[in-house]
């Protein structure tokens, strides 16, 4: 059987995954041997595919890029999925983002000194939490790098009794970004919240304070550091919360004193 | 119900969870790939890359094998790509590089072998100039090329993934690599008659 070179190039075509060993392909082998063209053929496309491979430039996603992603990614959790094939889900997207800046604006210019509203963002927010995206991992170390890497601030990861860590997310908010630290304990999931503070918070608590408020079912237990507001948010017995709230807020200090450098003036004991 | 409620809640947090897990794993490439369909355009490319992850994440109940999940991703942002650019142009499938067997081969049989322009092109140089190629291929040779040479996709995955046969792939390879090639020359030869002179 003779085989052209076209042929014989077409058959023995390079990275096409396994053949079937049919005549024709023997042929075209056979051809192969002896023409020095094809063979400097199938060598010059392996070689042009390999100078592609490692030369073609791989841009990386920019950063602001990614974060919007993985927030449309966790606002498609509570949208349903029809609504997202027809495209709505960017309007609603644009709307809750309004709705939400207008929320707060009027929060801000009637500066209410009492919690419970910030309280609510985080009860709702820790619903949410079961739809978001983040990283899950139960390595505290590599949830603290990841928090480390998206953060304005120092936050720990705590390892607290009875409490399974799941992950981390990101809690953005009037452009104010905090972290989340989820964990879980037979099937109830506990979120805590590291965030900066604003006027709507309600004023300052006293260092060791640990404010405690329920929500639709969900207990939170907050206190404050200067400049960032803690809070686990959860379904479990109040008193557990602030229990773990306690230890939890321990542990700040502790990691507190061994990464950040303390403020002066500061009444952290 | 409650437990119902909760058991559904937990395996759509696992969910997202996964494939949230999946996408970061990925998101450099999937990136990558839209910037480069979308002719270098940042918006298009993230706008094309959020259409794409919304249908990933509609569908990811779908995914049954977590190893298979790059390619899926990319099979997802490709179809949307192309979904985009048939709506918006209405144009037909084949490209006019889509070659039957017989002129397939035909073409083969024309290739002739040349020097390759490493001996000429600094590292630098050779990936301005792959970059400039490859931006300025047709889409359908670009999306095969960038597939299989770029991102290491084995050719019959890339015909899965376009819906196209492999013979298809292969002839788009064929004569994307040798725009390539004659771009490649092009330029080595300039820089050799300018280092003559």
């Amino acid at each position: 059987m003779t085989t052209s070179c076209g042929k014989a190039r077409r058959l023995l075509w390079p990275d096409a995954g396994p053949r079937a060993v049919t005549g024709e392909v023997e042929a075209a082998e056979q051809h192969l041997a002896r023409c020095e063209e094809c063979r400097a053929f199938l060598e010059e496309m392996r070689h042009l595919a390999g100078l592609t491979h490692h030369l073609a430039p791989r841009p990386q996603a920019p950063r602001a890029v990614k974060d919007r992603l993985f927030e449309t990614v966790a606002l498609a959790g509570t949208v349903s999925s029809g609504l997202r094939q027809r495209g709505i889900v960017r309007w609603l997207a644009v709307a809750a983002v309004i709705a939400l800046a207008t929320g707060l604006t009027l929060v801000w210019r009637a500066q209410r000194a009492t919690a419970p509203d910030l309280m609510t963002v985080f009860v709702d927010d820790h619903v949410r939490a079961t739809r978001g995206a983040g990283i899950a991992s139960s390595d505290s170390g590599v949830v603290v790098r990841w928090l480390t890497s998206r953060l304005p601030f120092a936050m720990d990861v705590p390892r607290l009794p009875n409490l399974e860590l799941r992950g981390a997310r990101l809690w953005i908010m009037d452009g104010r970004r905090g972290g989340v630290v989820e964990y879980s304990t037979h099937g109830r999931s506990v979120s805590y919240f590291v965030v900066p503070s604003w006027p709507a918070a309600g004023p300052p608590s006293r260092p060791g304070d640990v404010h405690l408020t329920s929500h639709e079912g969900y207990h939170v237990a907050a206190w404050q550091e200067p400049g960032l507001i803690h809070a686990l948010v959860g379904d479990l017995p109040e008193a557990t919360l602030a229990e773990l709230a306690r230890l939890c807020m321990a542990k700040m200090m502790a990691f507190l004193d061994e990464s950040r450098p303390r403020p002066t003036g500061r009444g952290s004991s | 119900m409650r437990q119902i409620r909760q058991a559904y809640h937990e395996s759509r947090s696992a969910g997202s969870r996964a494939f949230a897990e999946l996408l970061s794993e990925h998101v450099d490439a999937l990136f990558g790939t839209a910037l480069r369909l979308c002719g270098g355009n940042l918006a298009d490319a993230e706008d094309l890359l959020q259409d794409a992850t919304l249908r990933a994440f509609d569908g990811f109940a779908s995914l049954r094998e977590r190893t298979a999940g790059r390619a899926w991703l990319f099979t997802i942002l490709m179809r949307t790509h192309f979904n985009r650019v048939r709506a918006s142009r209405r144009r037909g499938e084949i490209v006019s590089s889509d070659l039957d067997q017989a002129a397939f081969e035909e073409a083969l049989e024309n290739w002739r072998p040349s020097a390759t322009p490493e001996d000429v092109l600094s590292e630098r140089e050779l990936t301005e100039r792959i970059a400039e190629a490859l931006a300025a291929l047709d889409p359908a040779l670009l999306a095969v090329v960038h597939m299989v040479d770029v991102e290491g996709f084995p050719q019959r995955d890339v015909a899965k993934m376009l819906e196209i046969p492999e013979g298809t792939v292969a002839s788009r390879l064929f004569r994307a690599r040798g725009i390539l090639r004659d771009r490649l020359a092009g330029t080595a030869r300039e820089l050799r008659l300018r280092r003559q002179l």
